[in-house]
């Protein structure tokens, strides 16, 4: 049931392995700087890596954890989805690793380098995000809103040069939006205007991609199409993409790693498969009237029994 | 030659033209093509050469200057806050000027502002001016930017306490309602010939600026304007949102102290200088976005200034036609030639974008 055009397929390893938890591992150590490389010379140095991180909010210098003992350890090249009820603390973990928030305690890093001390500059050039926000600025056009993405390499009087056009027409190409460069932004419909929010992240040309929620108000279609684009992000540019999700099912076909956070605001970190069958997700979001079904990788309605 | 540049050329010669005209409209009417000869040295009449330097070019000149700087300030809050009624009249800088220049005729009662008697109302300004001099034309000055600086203080205060731009947004409009409650008072309670002499300061006027000044407040704007030109980036990320902004790289918090402080000063000390002219900060804007149909601000920002001394420029040709026997006060004039010309641009445009291009 992939989505996948064609199988990643990597010389000497079998294809299968596609399907396997990749990019985890069991965690004993903090995180390691030393660029690591598997067998045949791939880098694995974790893109993402928490050690016993707690998220939530601080407010008077009180923390308010919401999650905590969060451990991950991801390598380059694969989709994590990030799934769990709402107010479980999705949204709140994005924040962390995007900077928005402070860890409440514990650490994370990115790309080997520790996540508060990263300066503003430096994790722009490591993350991009995609926030759901609504964005209203009348005249501006989809190409400048895609060069946004450039802002992290330009200078202060915000000139393009060649490779920053390069970058945004290539950006625009993989969404399939490039013949809407000259439009406004305001002119788009929902789904063409989160294409070119995703494209804009690319623009920026990092790393890891985070899109929180990239298929609320979108047509079932449209959906598939955001994840299949993550897809080909991952199979030809080599990201990282960390998409925050509603869609369970989705989510479990087309992830490499699967990230939950249930009701009880626990995290667990695992393959898609194992973790469906695992009843982990059935206990994450699991209500007296509707119940996942992990054959299936849908949710139906409980029938009610006398 | 693109669209903006053209727009940019086009709004340039304008002004140019405004201009010149403003410098030969008058009580005294000097042909357009004598200015140009008059200023530079063999003028058909003596006396207008006196007339141009002494009076009229420093008035042009403070016109120019108030222009630019309440249109680039008012841009400047209007994305920063993403909020078309953000300006800086709306975040108390011109009530924190006005609550200085209060103080200052109200309490100071030892400067005993001796009134000018009944001339017209333009020159009741200068009239007000000339009593305070030569102390207290300074005084004057100094209590305006004091003033709009406290208020400034306040604002930044608070903006460093919150993260969210309209809750600052709020927070100026409540500082602006405290302070001009507070003149108000000080007002109910002046004398008459007081109250009389603040009302004429509330009118606005570009002719009260001296020539020795000019550079002061020249260059206070050139301050304004080069810190709102360093943050072009942050402008235009600003009006997607602050978190936006953060996630591709601005130092949101400096970028908004920086945009803050430019905004203060640009019309603070306009305030201080001309009065509380509170249209061009608002009206200036929409103009220029309407104009130039962009969001990037490195179109924007020249847009606007240059907007904003057109419109400037434009009222104050209006208010001293002679056929008004006077010189009309800065503001209504404004207001009144100003609110048509922006409520036609609105209408004339049918291309959807209209509202939401100042939104």
């Amino acid at each position: 049931m992939s989505l996948r055009e064609a199988p990643r397929h990597v010389p000497g390893i079998p294809d299968n392995v596609g399907r396997l938890p990749r990019g985890i591992s069991a965690h004993t150590s903090p995180f390691s700087q030393d660029v690591r490389r598997d067998e045949i010379g791939r880098e694995t140095t974790p893109i993402l890596e928490a050690y016993s991180l707690s998220i939530g909010w601080i407010q008077r210098k009180i923390p308010h954890v919401l999650v905590s003992n969060i451990n991950f350890k991801v390598t380059p090249g694969h989709l994590i989805a990030l799934v769990g009820p709402n107010g479980a603390g999705k949204s709140t973990l994005l924040k962390t690793i995007a900077g928005l928030l402070a860890p409440c305690g514990g650490s994370f890093s990115i790309s080997g380098s520790h996540g508060s001390t990263l300066s503003v500059e430096e994790r722009a050039s490591l993350l991009a995000c995609v926030f759901n926000e609504r964005i209203e600025a009348g005249y501006l056009t989809v190409g400048e809103f895609v060069a946004f993405g450039r802002y992290p390499y330009t200078n202060a009087r915000n000139r393009l040069s060649l490779e920053d056009m390069r970058h945004i027409d290539h950006a625009l190409e993989l969404v399939g939006m490039r013949e809407f460069i000259k439009r406004t932004f305001s002119s788009l419909s929902d789904g063409e205007r989160q294409k070119v929010q995703l494209a804009r992240a690319v623009a920026q040309d990092t790393p890891l991609l985070i899109f929180d929620e990239p298929t609320a108000f979108l047509d079932a279609p449209s959906r598939i199409e955001i994840f299949r684009l993550a897809d080909r992000l991952i199979q030809e540019a080599g990201k990282t993409v960390l998409i925050c999700t509603h869609e369970v099912d989705l989510a479990l076909r087309t992830a490499d790693v699967l990230w939950v956070i249930d009701r009880e605001h626990r995290f667990l970190a695992g393959s898609p498969s194992v973790i469906a069958h695992s009843g982990a997700i059935g206990r994450a979001f699991d209500l007296p009237t509707v119940a996942f079904d992990p054959v299936s990788g849908a949710f139906h309605a409980r029938t009610p029994r006398n | 030659m693109n669209r903006t540049t053209r727009l940019i050329a086009g709004l340039m010669g304008a002004a140019i033209f405004l201009a010149l005209v403003d410098l030969a409209t008058g009580s005294v009417r000097i042909p357009i093509a004598e200015v140009w000869r008059a200023l530079f040295g063999n003028a058909q009449r003596p006396e207008w050469r006196t007339i141009l330097l002494v009076f009229r070019l420093p008035k042009m000149l403070t016109a120019v200057i108030a222009g630019a700087s309440l249109s680039v300030a008012g841009l400047v809050l209007q994305s920063m806050f993403r909020n078309p009624l953000a300006a800086p009249d709306s975040l108390g800088i011109g009530a924190g000027a006005s609550i200085g220049v209060a103080l200052l005729m109200f309490a100071g009662g030892a400067l005993g502002a001796v009134g000018g008697g009944a001339q017209g109302v333009g020159t009741q300004t200068s009239a007000l001016l000339g009593s305070l001099a030569p102390l207290g034309y300074s005084l004057l000055i100094v209590a305006a930017s004091a003033g709009a600086a406290f208020v400034l203080i306040v604002i930044l205060f608070i903006s460093r306490k919150f993260e969210q731009a309209v809750t600052v947004l709020i927070m100026g409009i409540l500082v602006g309602y405290l302070t001009s409650s507070f003149v108000s008072l000080l007002v109910y309670f002046g004398s008459p010939q007081k109250v009389q002499l603040y009302l004429s300061w509330t009118y606005g006027s570009f002719g009260g600026v001296r020539t020795r000044d000019l550079p002061w407040m020249a260059g206070a704007a050139v301050i304004g304007l080069a810190l709102a030109a360093i943050d072009i980036k942050a402008l235009n990320a600003f009006q997607i949102g602050e978190r936006f902004a953060f996630t591709i790289g601005i130092r949101v918090r400096a970028a908004r102290t920086r945009l803050l402080i430019a905004a203060a000063l640009l019309a603070g000390t306009i305030t201080a200088f001309c009065g509380p002219i509170a249209f061009l900060g608002i009206a200036a804007p929409y103009a220029a976005r309407l104009l130039a149909k962009s969001a990037e601000h490195r179109h924007l920002l020249p847009t606007a200034a240059l907007t904003g001394i057109c419109v400037a420029l434009l009222a104050d040709v209006i208010s001293s036609l002679p056929v008004f026997g006077a010189v009309l006060p800065i503001n209504p004039v404004l207001a009144l030639i100003g609110a048509p010309l922006i409520l036609s641009m609105f209408f004339r445009r049918n291309d959807g974008a209209r509202i939401e291009a100042v939104a």
